[in-house]
């Protein structure tokens, strides 16, 4: 497709879009809804496309290829893999039918806990270490600098009673005498200082990106003359 | 995130319907229409508890999330409703942690920007990322889809929008904001405030004239030698190398990270380097082959065209999101040998360290904490972090609290002063597809007082310079004691080539250097000593230094306490008079020396702020001087013409909707004052 | 039956799960077996698990997307049969892409030129939304937390306007940015993964059986 031919098309699907600034008048919401429809539709297609020619595909070509494999326990592992991924798919079909739900949750539950040991490795080594570590550490010559004393110091209190006021919200209902006294109380409300200030600026940040994507479009208009 | 639509929950309000129906007639029959229906609903209720929210709840609650939430088909799709099914979840649906949390946040104030921003991100998952697996269960989604980062989430909207649960739900604030289409007086201030938006955002399109306030800087600030590392790791890649560029975003953001995007993918195309695009959205990567052809049209005039699986590699769709990046860890040999299409791509490499960089633009803070997470622990490869702004806040403790993760750079600003760093460096290359070696810009050379003799001397044809580009060293592994007593060229020469950092040819001292002579200092205090963008211990630290480190002396202080001298990249630095020693030495013999020193002229140090941001132990990179970029074309067609026009916009969106937001809270928080004054009766 | 069944699954999550777990820490890690000899292929074996484990969850996946996707066109085709219009351009939109990708070598321009802009719209939109909702956050309540909620966003916004008179206030916008944000920022990713954590060992110990019928 050409680039003017992209261009052309673009311009009038983001109108289509934009169309629902008008209101519900009925042309022009069922542009709007159109739109929405043919994106979910074609949505559909490269997903589709996606995860047939990237992942089941080269899976295809492999085990129909003796030579080749994917992992270093041959070609047979790699037929039984895959036929064990089909089937798995399939039989979570039969997730309706009680008497098999042995088989069906027994599936579920491969599934779940690899994502479950995934999850615990990853946060231990990707998120908890590493934060921690950069919160705990002491610099060496923190006594010469106050201002990266203060930083320090409010960066340490910060994430503690954040992350106390973060779990105790989570916990809450259970009998949390820790949290329910006056230092529980004062730690809570520091947490809550430093959450709320974060979601304000996640707020901030969010709404800047949106802003950078309707600037984008807006240029992209005005651009084409309307 | 996308806990609230998947392919496989989709489901139509009949086959819905027919999903409740009391029946025992399951099994296959059953699955026929609808393929995966709850069809096994063992009790025959009237069809009014059927409908309950407690019903449903008793009906899918001990299924698979995924499996069960058909309850939530809809009749139609639309953007609007699939925004709004996160924020009309019942409640029952939560789990009970988060109930409790709901119950307990309704003292909160009410938030409606916290729902929209909610809706923001479902209508975004939505559309863009249609996994199945998204709730088979607890854990799998926090992995796979991050079920932690919805109960954050949730947590948000819990703090600032409590007012669901207690039955003040406000619909209107839970929804896209939709004009109507008869004029009313409450809709009133909603159209003007759009209007407003639209106005000041379009002003810009239409005419310079509606400038306000200044372009980014061509130089990342001095602060953020977060943004400026990867910068100068991306710049010193060469030929050989191959860098994994993550494309963590889709068509949404497009209009956001696609300048991004483009102009990574371009300087690390420019310097013959090879990117390998990857993604864990499956829509990204056929964006990403968009992205690749936009940036090949652009290069057209100059004879430039790029081959898959030899210009660049696209590979195939990482199913699964965090697990398929852990796959991606795990059996990195494997999933590089087919590209996006099914198809061979010839790759050899054999594990992540393989790669140069591995660069992750991502529009969530979600894709950052799984790469992360799954990734960067497995592997030595630094990881590049880009973002939009969206992700900043939740993406910038990785950053920092990560020696592996290096960045951020954060939205079009950032861009722009990418492209005006790059604009700046290229424009002395003519766009000559004869490849020419040219002189490196006075930027790339950092000795002021070298000569053009001596540059042209240490300035690497691009052919020499294949080795590793990038080492990060460790203080300790630093040249102790290189000062002009002891440091003959010889020694530091081996000490290079020991930590194989740079390529001899820039190190050994030009035969026809001058010997004129310079004041310098050297560090002679032990450990680590802070070098400070002013001269008193309150100021930013720039970096730091170490005994025997020599520095040339530009200034100092009337009373000679601090003296200024220059760091690398010429950047004027001051240190503690009583830290150092203050000599003259002829320029040859510095420039030996200098090399040897972590700011030397052969290297572009980096360090991260060791006190600011709680850590203690600074990184210093240590990188070669770059090379001539092998198609300099590809940087220097990039079309710019709009940015400013955009930066422009956004300023003066970003005004408007200032104005907005304070002006409706001024106006809501009186309205609040006299209510409250006036009593509960209005008294 | 059904408490066998359940036991069942529970064996099979507790054996899978913890082959998981030990494979990805000590697999392809022999610099944590000391001087144990023939570490180098002891950790080779012990990546085995994880990594065909991993192969298969991923591509059982790809096989449920692919049934899901099936399933949406199967209730839209319902529709379209029932001559609902929009299930018609929903199914059309999809055979045309299929068919424009199928036969013109994997071209993905449509997307460019449609979908592109479609989301790209659908999510400038939402900046309108966002700017009217925020807004109104002291509406319901004006009290202390809305207050410290707008000021903050006020302030970060005002931080990124390039206006020299902004200059002062800038600074203060990157504190704010750095220091509690950055505080509270870590405070929200230390929780998600301690309960990551808690969660998971919870699920591999049976404690917590999501997938039970």
């Amino acid at each position: 497709m050409s680039e003017s031919a992209i261009t052309l098309i673009s311009f009038v699907a983001t109108l289509m879009v934009f169309s629902y600034l008008l209101g519900d008048l009925p042309l022009v919401s069922s542009l709007y809804r159109t739109a929405v429809y043919i994106f979910i539709g074609m949505s559909a297609a490269f997903t589709l496309v996606a995860t047939y020619e990237g992942v089941i595909l080269p899976y295809l070509a492999d085990i129909q290829d003796a030579n080749t494999s994917w992992t270093a326990l041959g070609n047979q592992a790699d037929v039984t893999i895959f036929v064990t991924a089909l089937l798995f798919g399939l039989l979570l079909l039969l997730k309706p039918i009680a008497s098999l739900s042995w088989l069906t949750n027994s599936i579920l539950a491969v599934l779940i806990v690899v994502g479950a040991a995934t999850a615990v490795v990853g946060a231990l080594t990707g998120t908890l270490f590493p934060l921690l570590h950069a919160i705990t550490v002491v610099p060496e010559d923190i006594t010469a600098d106050f201002t990266a004393l203060v930083n320090t110091v409010l960066i340490f209190l910060g994430t503690m009673s954040g992350l106390f006021y973060f779990q105790f919200q989570l916990r809450q209902g259970d009998d949390d005498s820790a949290g329910r006294s006056r230092v529980g109380y004062a730690v809570r409300s520091l947490g809550k200082i430093f959450v709320v200030t974060t979601l304000g600026a996640i707020y901030a940040t969010t709404m800047l990106s949106m802003l950078t994507i309707f600037v984008e479009r807006v240029g992209f208009l005005m651009r084409f003359g309307v | 995130m996308t806990d609230d639509f998947s392919w496989l929950d989709y489901e139509d309000e009949d086959t819905a319907a027919d999903a409740k129906r009391p029946s025992r007639l399951s099994g296959l029959r059953r699955l026929a229409p609808g393929f995966l229906r709850r069809g096994d609903s063992s009790a025959a209720e009237s069809p009014a508890d059927e409908a309950s929210p407690g019903r449903l709840r008793r009906m899918f609650g001990a299924l698979p999330a995924f499996i069960g939430r058909f309850r939530r088909a809809r009749s139609e799709v639309s953007a609007a409703d699939l925004a709004l099914q996160r924020g009309e979840r019942p409640i029952e649906d939560l789990d009970d942690r988060l109930q409790a949390l709901r119950q307990r946040s309704s003292a909160h104030p009410d938030s409606a920007a916290e729902s929209t921003g909610q809706a923001l991100y479902d209508v975004d998952d939505v559309l863009v990322t249609p996994e199945i697996i998204h709730r088979p269960g607890g854990v799998i989604s926090a992995v796979a889809l991050s079920k932690a980062q919805q109960e954050q989430v949730a947590l948000l909207r819990d703090m600032v929008g409590g007012s669901a649960q207690t039955g003040e739900a406000e619909p209107s604030s839970r929804r896209i904001f939709r004009p109507r289409s008869g004029f009313s007086l409450d809709a009133a201030p909603q159209l003007i405030g759009s209007m407003l938006l639209l106005l000041a955002i379009a002003l810009p399109f239409v005419s310079s004239d509606f400038r306000e306030g200044e372009l980014p800087p061509s130089e990342f600030h001095e602060d953020r030698h977060g943004v400026s590392t990867a910068y100068s790791l991306l710049d010193n890649l060469s030929r050989d190398d191959f860098v994994l560029v993550a494309f963590e975003y889709g068509p949404t953001a497009a209009g956001e990270l696609d300048p991004m995007a483009d102009i990574i993918l371009r300087h690390i195309m420019a310097q013959g380097s090879t990117p390998i695009i990857v993604s864990s959205n499956p829509i990204a990567v056929s964006h990403a082959r968009n992205v690749i052809a936009k940036i090949e049209r652009s290069v057209a005039p100059a004879a430039i065209s790029f081959e898959e699986s030899r210009d660049y590699y696209l590979l195939r769709y990482l199913s699964g999101g965090a697990l398929g990046l852990r796959d991606l860890s795990e059996n990195f040999d494997s999933i590089i040998r087919f590209s996006s299409t099914g198809k061979a791509t010839g790759l050899g490499l054999t594990s992540l360290n393989d790669l140069t960089l591995m660069v992750v633009i991502a529009e969530r803070a979600d894709a950052i904490r799984n790469w992360a997470e799954q990734v960067a622990p497995e592997t030595e490869t630094k990881l590049i972090a880009a973002t939009g702004y969206a992700a900043q806040p939740l993406s910038q403790p990785y950053v920092d609290g990560s020696d592996e993760i290096i960045g951020l750079i954060v939205g079009i600003r950032d861009v722009y002063t990418y492209g005006e760093k790059l604009g700046a460096i290229y424009a002395d290359y003519t766009p000559d597809p004869g490849r020419v070696v040219e002189q490196p810009t006075a930027t790339r050379t950092p000795t002021a007082t070298a000569t053009p003799t001596e540059t042209a001397t240490e300035t690497p044809a691009p052919t020499e310079t294949p080795t590793p580009t990038a080492t990060e060293i460790e203080p300790e592994a630093l040249p102790l004691g290189a000062g002009p007593a002891t440091a003959a060229p010889a020694t530091v020469e081996a000490t290079l080539t020991a930590t194989a950092t740079a390529p001899p040819a820039a190190v050994v001292p030009s035969a026809t250097a001058t010997t004129a002579l310079i004041e310098v200092i050297e560090v002679t205090a032990g450990g680590l000593v802070n070098i400070r963008r002013e001269p008193n211990t309150t100021s930013d630290i720039l970096g730091v230094a170490e005994a025997g480190d020599v520095f040339e002396v530009i200034g100092g202080t009337d009373d000679g306490s601090w003296i200024n001298f220059l760091m690398a990249d010429d950047i004027a630095a001051w240190i503690a008079e009583f830290l150092v020693d203050q000599y003259q030495m002829p320029l040859d013999e510095f420039r030996a020396v200098e090399s040897a020193s972590v700011g030397s002229a052969q290297s572009v140090l980096r360090v991260e702020f060791p006190l600011r941001l709680g850590k203690n132990r600074p990184r210093l990179y240590q990188v070669d001087p770059p090379g001539s970029p092998e198609r300099p074309e590809i940087v220097l067609l990039r079309d710019r013409r709009h940015e400013i026009a955009q930066l422009d916009a956004m300023t003066l969106g970003a005004i408007a909707a200032i104005l907005i937001i304070v002006t409706g809270n001024v106006f809501y928080a009186m309205r609040g004052l006299l209510q409250r004054r006036r009593g509960p009766d209005g008294q | 039956m059904r408490r066998m069944g359940i036991a069942f699954s529970a064996s099979v999550a507790f054996a899978v799960g913890v082959l998981t777990l030990i494979s990805l820490l000590l697999g392809d890690h022999p610099e944590l077996y000391g001087n144990v000899a023939g570490a180098e292929i002891w950790a080779g074996l012990l990546a085995l698990p994880a990594a065909v484990l991993l192969r298969l969850v991923t591509l059982t996946v790809a096989v449920t997307i692919v049934i899901g996707i099936v399933n949406l066109l199967h209730v839209h085709a319902g529709r379209g049969l029932r001559r609902q219009f929009y299930s018609i351009v929903m199914i059309a939109s999809f055979a045309f892409t299929m068919y424009w990708y199928l036969t013109r070598q994997g071209d993905t321009s449509l997307l460019a030129a449609v979908q592109v802009p479609i989301e790209s719209a659908l999510a400038a939109l939402l900046f309108l939304s966002m700017a009217q909702g925020g807004a109104r956050v002291m509406k319901k309540r004006a009290d202390i937390w809305g207050l410290l909620f707008v000021t903050v966003m006020v302030i970060v916004l005002l931080g990124t306007l390039p206006l020299p008179a902004l200059a002062p206030l800038r600074e203060w916008s990157d504190w704010l940015m750095d220091i509690p944000v950055g505080a509270g920022a870590r405070a929200i990713l230390l929780g998600i993964a301690l309960g990551t954590v808690v969660a998971g060992v919870r699920i591999l110990l049976g404690q917590d059986r999501s997938y039970r019928g």
